[in-house]
């Protein structure tokens, strides 16, 4: 195609460039709160979902450099090292990289095809397989002591925590764990999102659509049950809800393409997101809730096919 | 009809020429060629029977297939199967015409506008083959007969370019501004239209500015449409949706609501063809492949490309520059719609709005689809075009269609943003073939189907009527053998009683 016009087209490669640089304020927060444990689990998980992207591309008989270079695989790798609890054993990072890479990806037939989310098939898998190991997170410590991280005492996030109290039958507000450290990067998160909106990289439906279901959904649970359940302001600030909303739902491979299917798609994610964070054993619910969307996104294609554009 | 403010398209872009692109107006006439070569196909890319045979003597104007008029006079030397500008790229029968250099044309008389009848005039215009000169090369007459159909209809003059880089109907109006409009207010007031537009890019000045002293020296009904350099806003049904408001689909033509949208270079054609001109040349822009330099020629159809771009490149040093360049070569069409032709002495047809001379831009690598969605976001027509993309090249029509590959007007705005560098449009294409293709073969297969069928009814009845026949025979010959049997019984009584006697 000729490109006389100077049209500021972009490629792949430079999408995904913009997103992760949308990444580094959370990242560097994370690594400022919980250590380097966060840097060794993203190394980790690319160099082993670059390498199985390599041993595709080479069953395939493709190229492999411009595959890796496109960085969707690097994305998908940083945003699941992000999802993981640093300390992790290497033995488990290892097989939540290939089962993003090899089960997220490339059984589909590679960058494009794949109905799930990459990341979060990875992330279903190791908290599926491995439990106990993947929802201890170490307590946020400051930086001074984020050498000694790795030997600080395992603990459970602000939601873990909540988790544990109902079940004692004690009331959210006798929680000691500040959530500070996670509202903090959050906010960064959508610091990254506000970002990728700005420049045009993602588009406002999914992450909005997300929030207000997900704030209004918890705000109806607030209102019943005010004892167990956190304001729902903070909610909106825990956990993985503002990287879950701009980073993770807005994957366009996975999301449905026309305008009202991707309002709806948000809106189911931020639906189920606080059903599961509120009623099932899991803590965070949003690779779940992101999953289960998914299924549903070529229900949605098809539902609002001869819809005016996204 | 006509709404207050002038809509923008739900997609589009808005491309720009190069900064400091030279653009020149003037029209350069091509000399008179020893060689045309004429296709036998129309725009519905039916394939034509020829009037003439080899060896035949035409004169210039004379209609050697239906729709088809010798561009000069001369003598068919061949009739072969030839190159023709299409992005197919495929043959088809053509005529090849040697001029004899003596520019004959057949002699018609005026057809005056209050004196003559619509049959005539409609008629007239057929006779002079006059076709769409923007791009579809509809058949004018018939585009016409149909908005007759409707009173008061709305007219559009289309003088918004197809593409960056062509610049034919600009140069038209900037030369011939009175008699653009003497020939719009002519048909205005054939067709009693009660609308009368002018659709122009705003960017156009001079041509606007000389549009509108015409206007006032004229002083005509017709109103300028300026409207701002949106692509593809040069297409029928993107810009009658942003005058009008009324989105067309499915290959529907504005004539349907009333609309007659017409090329500003063809309404020029319709009056001249009144005055008994021959519509047998076209303007068409020749333009390096960076846009930057442009110049405008009045070539009659069926010259070969190949001479188009040399004398192109004769008149301007840019364009010998660009063709000399490596990997040059020569596109039909712009840069979006625009492909690479194969054989030079591929002729120039009413289609062909521009010449892309120079050194191919090199092709990125294509990757995969990642559902971006900035193809939808573009499409003029809202479609959506990543959805379009994986049915027509998993070979899906029927999802194809549903996703309304119909509705695609080609206009290449999907591939000239796509990250992955897909080049959607040429799938498209490809896909919008093999529809034809399909439809073809099952509208064959109902026309055989229906053969077969009254075939069959006709054997039924034949067997029928043979054996209604049959029976009709056997009672006859039963009844006489009866009535042979009754005579003989009655001649052996009368035997009998005779020797009683
Ligand atoms: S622009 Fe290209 S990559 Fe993006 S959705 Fe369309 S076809 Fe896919
Ligand atoms: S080529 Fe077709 S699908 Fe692509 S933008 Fe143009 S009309 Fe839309």
């Amino acid at each position: 195609m000729n490109n006389a016009f100077s049209l500021p087209t972009r490629s792949t490669g430079n999408i995904m460039m913009n997103v992760m640089l949308a990444l580094i304020p959370g990242t560097v927060l994370m690594v400022y709160w919980f250590g380097a444990g966060i840097i060794v689990n993203i190394s980790v998980i690319m160099l082993v979902s670059v390498a199985c992207e390599a041993f595709v591309q080479m069953l395939r008989q493709r190229p492999a450099t411009p595959a890796i270079l496109d960085g969707s695989m690097l994305l998908a790798a940083w945003l699941l090292g992000l999802c993981l609890p640093p300390g992790l054993p290497l033995f488990e990072l290892i097989i939540g990289a290939a089962s993003m890479s090899l089960l997220g990806k490339h059984v589909f037939g590679g960058l494009g095809q794949n109905p799930f989310n990459p990341a979060m098939v990875g992330y279903a898998v190791l908290l599926i397989s491995f439990p106990k190991t993947m929802t201890a997170w170490i307590s946020p410590t400051e930086f001074s002591q984020a050498a000694n991280a790795w030997d600080s005492i395992t603990q459970a996030t602000v939601l873990d925590r909540l988790r544990d109290l109902e079940r004692q039958g004690l009331s959210v507000y006798e929680h000691t764990l500040s959530p500070w450290p996670w509202n903090a990067i959050n906010v960064a998160w959508l610091f990254g999102g506000l970002y990728l909106l700005a420049r045009g990289i993602i588009r406002w439906h999914i992450p909005i659509a997300m929030l207000l279901s997900a704030a209004v959904a918890h705000g109806l649970h607030y209102w019943a049950f005010p004892q167990h359940t956190l304001p729902p302001s903070s909610m909106l600030l825990s956990g993985a809800m503002m990287l879950g909303a701009f980073f993770i739902a807005t994957d366009p491979v996975t999301a449905p393409s026309s305008l009202k299917a991707r309002l709806l798609y948000g809106a189911g994610i931020g639906f189920i997101t606080v059903a599961l964070r509120s009623f099932s054993n899991y803590p965070e619910g949003i690779a779940f809730a992101v999953l289960l969307m998914n299924c549903a996104v070529p229900l949605l294609d098809r539902c609002f096919v001869l819809e005016t554009k996204p | 009809m006509i709404k207050e403010s002038i809509q923008d398209l739900p997609g589009g872009l808005a491309l720009q020429t190069p900064s400091g692109a030279h653009i020149d107006s003037t029209l350069h006439a091509m000399p008179l060629q020893t060689h045309y070569y004429l296709p036998l196909v129309n725009y519905q890319r039916d394939v034509l029977q020829p009037n003439v045979s080899v060896g035949d003597k035409v004169m210039g104007g004379e209609l050697i297939a239906s729709g088809v008029i010798a561009p000069t006079s001369g003598t068919i030397t061949q009739l072969t199967h030839h190159t023709w500008p299409h992005p197919s790229l495929t043959k088809v029968k053509t005529l090849t015409l040697a001029a004899d250099g003596q520019d004959d044309f057949l002699t018609l008389p005026n057809i005056t506008l209050c004196d003559d009848s619509a049959e005539e005039k409609l008629q007239r215009i057929e006779r002079c083959s006059v076709h769409g000169l923007g791009g579809a090369g509809f058949n004018t007459a018939k585009k016409i007969q149909r908005v007759m159909e409707h009173n008061a209809p709305t007219l559009i003059v289309n003088a918004v370019e197809c593409e960056p880089g062509i610049n034919c109907d600009d140069a038209l109006i900037q030369n011939h501004s009175v008699a653009v409009i003497e020939a719009c207010d002519a048909l205005c007031k054939w067709l009693n239209v009660s609308n009368a537009l002018l659709a122009i890019e705003d960017d156009k000045t001079t041509a606007i500015e000389k549009l509108t002293q015409a206007l006032l020296a004229q002083q005509s009904t017709m109103q300028l449409a300026p409207l701002s350099a949106i692509y593809p806003s040069g297409a029928e049904s993107t810009l009658v949706q942003r005058l009008t408001g009324i989105q067309l689909t499915q290959g529907q033509p504005a004539a349907k609501f009333g609309v007659l949208c017409i090329n500003v270079a063809t309404v020029l054609a319709i009056h001249q063809a009144w005055k008994g001109l021959f519509s047998a040349q076209r303007i068409l822009s020749v333009t390096t492949q960076d846009l930057k330099h442009s110049v405008n020629l009045q070539v009659r159809f069926g010259t070969p490309i190949d001479s188009t771009v040399q004398f192109a490149a004769s008149v301007n040093p840019f364009i010998a520059k660009s063709l000399n360049e490596n990997r040059a070569s020569v596109s039909v069409g712009g840069p979006l719609s625009g492909f690479t032709q194969t054989n030079d002495s591929t002729p120039v047809m009413a289609t062909s709005n521009a010449l892309l001379v120079g050194a191919m831009p090199i092709k990125k690598p294509q990757s995969a689809c990642i559902r971006c969605t900035d193809c939808a976001t573009v499409c003029p027509v809202n479609l959506l075009p990543q959805e379009l993309y994986s049915a027509v090249s998993a070979q899906d029509t029927d999802t194809a269609q549903r996703y309304a590959l119909d509705n695609c007007i080609l206009c290449g705005c999907c591939d000239l943003v796509c990250p992955a560098n897909i080049p959607l449009t040429s799938w498209f294409q490809h896909g919008k073939d093999e529809l034809k293709h399909q439809r073809a073969a099952e509208q064959n297969a109902v026309m055989a189907k229906a053969r077969s069928e009254k075939h069959n009814t006709r054997e039924q009845q034949r067997a029928l009527d043979k054996a209604k026949a049959d029976a009709q025979r056997r009672k006859v010959a039963a009844q006489r053998s009866q009535s042979a049997i009754d005579i003989k019984a009655a001649l052996e009584r009368v035997k009998n009683k005779r020797p009683s006697s």
